[in-house]
């Protein structure tokens, strides 16, 4: 699948016109990842979000001496968005699954300059990331019944 | 905007064994079906609408159990 018809696919970015979604396109790195490899570790810092754009990747949280998986999180999720808005720990760690994924990055230093070029997309990305949020909230509270 | 409807879905596999997942699909998944993630398959055996759907997307949450591991 094409990087445009995946970010047609990407709730986070529903309602955004052809043109943004190019604005956000030309922002977009492409990285493979191996089976097991984390691109994300929990209680560090990042700046960095990342969308699946094939295979799938673990969320899961490292106590002490274990750790628990929440979620597996395949084509079209949205991986580390916190980081974008409270610039914060990683509250999670993400690795990918057994046959490894394919993900698109986005900087948050480049997201935010192009939404200070075009309030729009700030607008809509963040209204659509408070969906994100309540979905993943309700899909949570059916995973622990 | 597109009149293509997409679906975000909410996984939660039978038994508790499994996470879960979250994966956008292009069609609505019915009773019956069998889906692949994290390299296994699992039937559906329920779909619920979690959310209202939201311009051209809608929000479904799908019961579902284990059933093989992927073929290589």
């Amino acid at each position: 699948m094409s990087i445009s018809s995946l970010l047609k696919r990407v709730q986070l970015f529903a309602n955004l016109d052809q043109l943004e979604l190019e604005q956000l396109e030309a922002i977009c790195q492409e990285i493979s990842v191996n089976p097991g490899e984390l691109i994300i570790e929990q209680n560090t810092t990042g700046k960095e979000m990342y969308i699946v754009a094939d295979g799938s990747m673990e969320v899961f949280i490292q106590g002490l001496d274990n750790e628990r998986s929440l979620v597996v999180l395949g084509k079209g999720q949205v991986v580390g968005e916190m980081a974008l808005i409270d610039q914060g720990y990683r509250s999670a760690s993400v690795r990918a699954t057994r046959k490894g994924a394919k993900l698109y990055l986005i900087e948050s230093d480049a997201f935010y300059q192009l939404c200070d070029e075009n309030n729009h997309i700030g607008f809509v990305v963040m209204r659509n990331l408070a969906i994100d949020i309540a979905f993943k909230l309700r899909h949570r509270n059916l995973a622990e019944l | 905007m597109s009149d293509e409807i997409f679906y975000k879905v909410s996984f939660v596999v039978e038994g508790g064994e499994h996470p879960g997942a979250i994966i956008n699909l292009d069609e609505r998944p019915q009773v019956g079906d069998e889906v692949t993630f994290d390299g296994r398959t699992f039937a559906v055996l329920e779909v619920m609408e979690l959310m209202p759907t939201i311009g051209n997307f809608g929000f479904l949450h799908v019961t579902c159990r284990y059933v093989r591991d992927e073929e290589e």
